[in-house]
C-alpha cells in the first residue's frame, strides 16, 4: 500500500470514529468523489464495510445502502428503447432458446424445506455405509451418535436429469451435514469461540 | 486564583488517575485485541458459567441454555435448546486436555494431521481488530472483528465481557459485513454453585485411541492457507473417504462418495446460514466420482477444493 493510501485509510478510519480532522475529512471527500478511480471504488467499498461492521456492533440493522454504482451500471446497461427489427427477432428467439434450455435442464430448484422433516430413514440409509461407529472416531471426543435432520430452510439447488431423484439429493446433503456437524464443533481449540458454531443435532438420548 | 489551582492540581491529577485504573471500560482499552483473544480462551476454559442465549441463522430464531463446568484439565459443556421439540441439545461436549495431542505428529500421505493449538496460528489467517464497546447481557463488553486477511473464510465479530472475558456475542458475516449468524447470551451466570457440582460419570468420556487413515483412498491437492487436515476417516462402503480441515476457528469437511451413491447424485450446491454444501463430479480416471465440501466457506472456495480432489495413488 502507498503511503497516500495508507493515510486515505486512516483518514477514513478516523471519519468513521468521528475523530477526522478537517483536512482529513476533505481529503476522503475528495477520493470518493472521484467516479474513474479504481482506489476509489476501493474506499468506497471499505466504508461500506466500516458502516455495516459498525451498525452491526451497535445492533442496528444491516443495509447495503450504497447502491449507486450498481444503479449506474443499470442504467449504463439498459438497451436503448428504439429497436431494429433484426434486434426483435433475435430478442424473440432468444426467449425461445431459453425456454428450450429450460426444458433440457431440469432445475429441482431453490427449496425451503420447511416442512416438518420425516426423512431421517434416507439418512440412516446413508449413515449405516459408514465402517465404524461414531465412537471409534479418530478425531476428537464425541459422545452420542449422528441421527440429525436437515436444518429447516435449508436452500438446494441442483441441476438433474430424470434418472437422479430429489429425495436422494436431499438424504446425501443430510448425511455430509450431519458428518460435518458432528465433528465441527469439536475440532477448534478456541474452546469459547466454539459456541460461535452451533450446529443442530436430533433430540436428545435419554443418556444426557 | 492561580495559587488556588496549583493547590488543586495535583489532587486532581491523582483523582483522575484512580478513575481511570479503576474504570473497567477505560481499562480495557490498555489490552490490545490479540492480548483480549488470549484472554478470552484463557477464561473460556477455566471458567464455570452457565447463561441463556439466542441463535439465529437464516432468519430463525432458536433459543439456548449453556453450562460449561471446568475441572482441572478437563470440562463439560453442554447447550440445550429451549424451543422445538422437548430436551433437544445441540451437543454435549466433555474436552480432556490430556487427550487429543496424540495426533500431532501422524502423517497422511502426503497432508499431516496438524492441530490448530494457539492463538498465534489463528492470527495468521485472521485479524483482530476492536471495534468498540458494546453491552451485551447487561454488560459491558469489547467488541472485536475477526477480518479474514484472504477471501477463503468469513470474518466474524465478537464480543468479550469485560468483566469475565467471556465471549458474549458472536457474529459470522458474509464477505459483504452481512450477519449470516448470531449468537447473543441474554444473562450469564459466573461460578458460584457452577464451581462446586458434580459433574456425572456419564459424561465423563475416557481417551479415544488414535485411529488414522495412512493411506488415502483420495486428496485435495489444494486447500485454502492456514487449514490443516484435523481428521479423517475411511468409510465402510469401498471407495470412500472424509476428511475435516480447520484454520482454528471455521472448519470444512470433505466427503467422496463410492461409485455406486455417485451414479445416483446430480451435482448441487445448498446453503444454511454460514455453511455451505457443494457437490460435483470429479474425473477419477476410470470413473467420475461425487466430491462433495461441507463448511463455513463460500460456494466457490468449496467447488475449487472439491475440483482438486485426486486419488491417492495420483498424488503419490
Amino acid at each position: 500500500m502507498s503511503h497516500y493510501n495508507e493515510q486515505l485509510a486512516e483518514a477514513l478510519s478516523a471519519l468513521m470514529d468521528g475523530e477526522a480532522t478537517d483536512i482529513e475529512t476533505r481529503r476522503v471527500l475528495k477520493a470518493l468523489s472521484s467516479s474513474e478511480d479504481p482506489q476509489a471504488q476501493l474506499l468506497r467499498e471499505k466504508w461500506q464495510r466500516y458502516q455495516m461492521v459498525s451498525s452491526i456492533a451497535h445492533g442496528g440493522d444491516v443495509s447495503n445502502s450504497d447502491i449507486s454504482s450498481s444503479i449506474a451500471l443499470a442504467i449504463e446497461q439498459e438497451d436503448g428503447f428504439l429497436e431494429t427489427p433484426l434486434k426483435k427477432i433475435l430478442g424473440v428467439s432468444g426467449r425461445f432458446a431459453v425456454a428450450a434450455s429450460a426444458a433440457l435442464v431440469a432445475i429441482l430448484g431453490v427449496q425451503q424445506f420447511n416442512q416438518p422433516l420425516n426423512l431421517t430413514d434416507e439418512t440412516s440409509s446413508f449413515a449405516l455405509l459408514d465402517e465404524a461407529p461414531l465412537d471409534d472416531y479418530a478425531g476428537p471426543v464425541n459422545l452420542y451418535p449422528a441421527n440429525s435432520f436437515l436444518p429447516e430452510n435449508t436452500q438446494v439447488q441442483a441441476v438433474s436429469s430424470e434418472r437422479y431423484s430429489e429425495k436422494e439429493v436431499r438424504g446425501y446433503l443430510r448425511f455430509i451435514l450431519n458428518e460435518h456437524a458432528l465433528i465441527a464443533p469439536y475440532v477448534n481449540s478456541q474452546e469459547m469461540l466454539s459456541p460461535a458454531r452451533i450446529e443442530q443435532r436430533s433430540p436428545a438420548k435419554s443418556s444426557e | 486564583m492561580i495559587t488556588m489551582l496549583r493547590r488543586v492540581r495535583q489532587p486532581l491529577v491523582l483523582v483522575l488517575c484512580a478513575l481511570i485504573v479503576s474504570s473497567p471500560a477505560l481499562s480495557q482499552t490498555v489490552r490490545s485485541a490479540y492480548e483480549l483473544m488470549q484472554d478470552m480462551m484463557d477464561s473460556s476454559t477455566a471458567t464455570n458459567y452457565s447463561g441463556f442465549a439466542t441463535h439465529e441463522k437464516s432468519g430463525r430464531l432458536a433459543t439456548l441454555h449453556f453450562t460449561h463446568l471446568s475441572r482441572s484439565v478437563q470440562s463439560l459443556e453442554r447447550v440445550a435448546r429451549l424451543d422445538g421439540p422437548v430436551d433437544s441439545v445441540y451437543y454435549p461436549r466433555w474436552r480432556d486436555q490430556a487427550c487429543g495431542t496424540a495426533q500431532d505428529s501422524v502423517q497422511m500421505g502426503a497432508l499431516s494431521f496438524a492441530p490448530i493449538s494457539n492463538l498465534s496460528k489463528l492470527a495468521e489467517s485472521y485479524s483482530f481488530e476492536i471495534r468498540g464497546q458494546y453491552r451485551v447481557a447487561n454488560r459491558l463488553s469489547t467488541v472485536i472483528l475477526l477480518n479474514p486477511k484472504d477471501q477463503f473464510r468469513l470474518p466474524y465479530l465478537i464480543s468479550i465481557d469485560n468483566q469475565s472475558d467471556l465471549m458474549l456475542k458472536s457474529v459470522i458475516l458474509d464477505n459483504d459485513g452481512k450477519p449470516l449468524e448470531r449468537l447473543q447470551f441474554v444473562n450469564l451466570q459466573i461460578g458460584g454453585e457452577l464451581d462446586t457440582i458434580d459433574i456425572a460419570a456419564e459424561a465423563i468420556s475416557p481417551c479415544k485411541e488414535v485411529l488414522t487413515d495412512t493411506s488415502p483412498l483420495y486428496q485435495p491437492s489444494w486447500v485454502p492457507p492456514g487449514y490443516a487436515l484435523v481428521f479423517a476417516k475411511r468409510n465402510r462402503q469401498p471407495n470412500q473417504a472424509m476428511m475435516t480441515f480447520s484454520d482454528g476457528l471455521a472448519s470444512f469437511s470433505l466427503f467422496v462418495a463410492s461409485p455406486e451413491i455417485s451414479t445416483n447424485l446430480p451435482p448441487f450446491s445448498s446453503s444454511n446460514g454460514a455453511t455451505s454444501a457443494v457437490s460435483i463430479k470429479v474425473d477419477m480416471g476410470d470413473v467420475d466420482l461425487t466430491v462433495s465440501v461441507v463448511g463455513e466457506i463460500s460456494k466457490e472456495t468449496a467447488e475449487r477444493i472439491a475440483r482438486s480432489v485426486m486419488s491417492g495413488s495420483e498424488i503419490r
